[in-house]
């Protein structure tokens, strides 16, 4: 197989396999990144800030990866609101973590209680400080309103397929700072798990 | 500022209700529920559960 070298940027090597029919090699520094009629591999070095594309010489972006929370779950310590009847208690467990490839955000949340909460039909959590602040849509961004859309589930059980929730990841009403809600239909709530993906400047 | 607190929750699942009202024994949730919630004096602890209080459509 014939390894030839297409780029060499400040800590990133990335080479392209020059046969189609050779089985990828991989040492215990390489990572395999696309396999097409040719094969891209980036060899770890440092960390990633470019990319090729599959013929294997053009730059599609330079992105930057940035740990977040490194893999690792955070405690969240901001501020939590139901709406409902009675808010879901004890022996809380608050866990979030993120991470930032280019503009782009993965955050993802989940909280889970020893005592259901009664008739509850909406959660809103301030976005965790230190995150990255979204990017507002041009004409989007005055208090209250919407900014990106998430996905998750607002739950009584902890097993079995949640009920439909819909999530949303918006302006608070002071135009201050960010708030994800999420919305059901009524329920004794016991446990949350919210994502958002969303672009940062 | 007095408010109106969750009966069974404490720490970090301290849990108040939102609410304008000053005269916090007229709140519907202190009248009808009054198993479930006082009213204490003071601020909510810092990063306290916020409630934004509803009534059920029958009381259990």
């Amino acid at each position: 197989m014939a390894i030839q070298a297409i780029s060499n940027t400040s800590g990133v090597h990335i080479y392209t396999c020059l046969s189609t029919d050779t089985k990828p090699i991989a040492d215990a520094n390489s990572t395999l990144i696309e396999t097409d009629t040719r094969t891209v591999w980036k060899q770890n070095t440092g960390a990633p800030t470019t990319w090729v594309n599959s013929t294997g010489s053009t730059f599609i972006t330079t992105s930057t990866m940035v740990d977040g929370s490194a893999g690792n779950v955070l405690t969240y310590s901001g501020t939590i609101t139901w709406t409902g009847t009675t808010a879901p208690s004890g022996s809380l467990t608050q866990q979030y973590w993120y991470h930032q490839i280019g503009k782009t955000v993965f955050f993802e949340i989940s909280l889970r209680y020893a005592t259901a909460g009664a008739a509850c039909t909406q959660i809103s959590l301030t976005l965790p400080s230190g995150m990255p602040a979204p990017l507002e849509w041009g004409g989007n961004g005055a208090a209250n309103e919407k900014l990106y859309n998430g996905f998750g589930y607002v739950d009584s059980a902890l097993t079995g397929i949640g009920p439909a929730t819909r999530v949303v990841m918006g302006v608070n009403s002071t135009d201050t700072g960010y708030i994800i809600s999420a919305v059901v239909a009524s329920l004794a709530p016991r446990v949350v798990n919210l994502n958002i993906i969303y672009r940062t400047a | 500022m007095r408010h109106i607190h969750q009966k069974d929750t404490k720490g970090i699942d301290y849990t108040y209700i939102i609410t304008d009202m000053q005269d916090l024994e007229n709140h519907p949730a202190i009248i009808n529920y009054p198993e479930l919630f006082d009213i204490q004096l003071g601020e909510p602890p810092p990063n306290a559960q916020a409630l934004d209080f509803i009534m059920p459509e029958t009381k259990e």
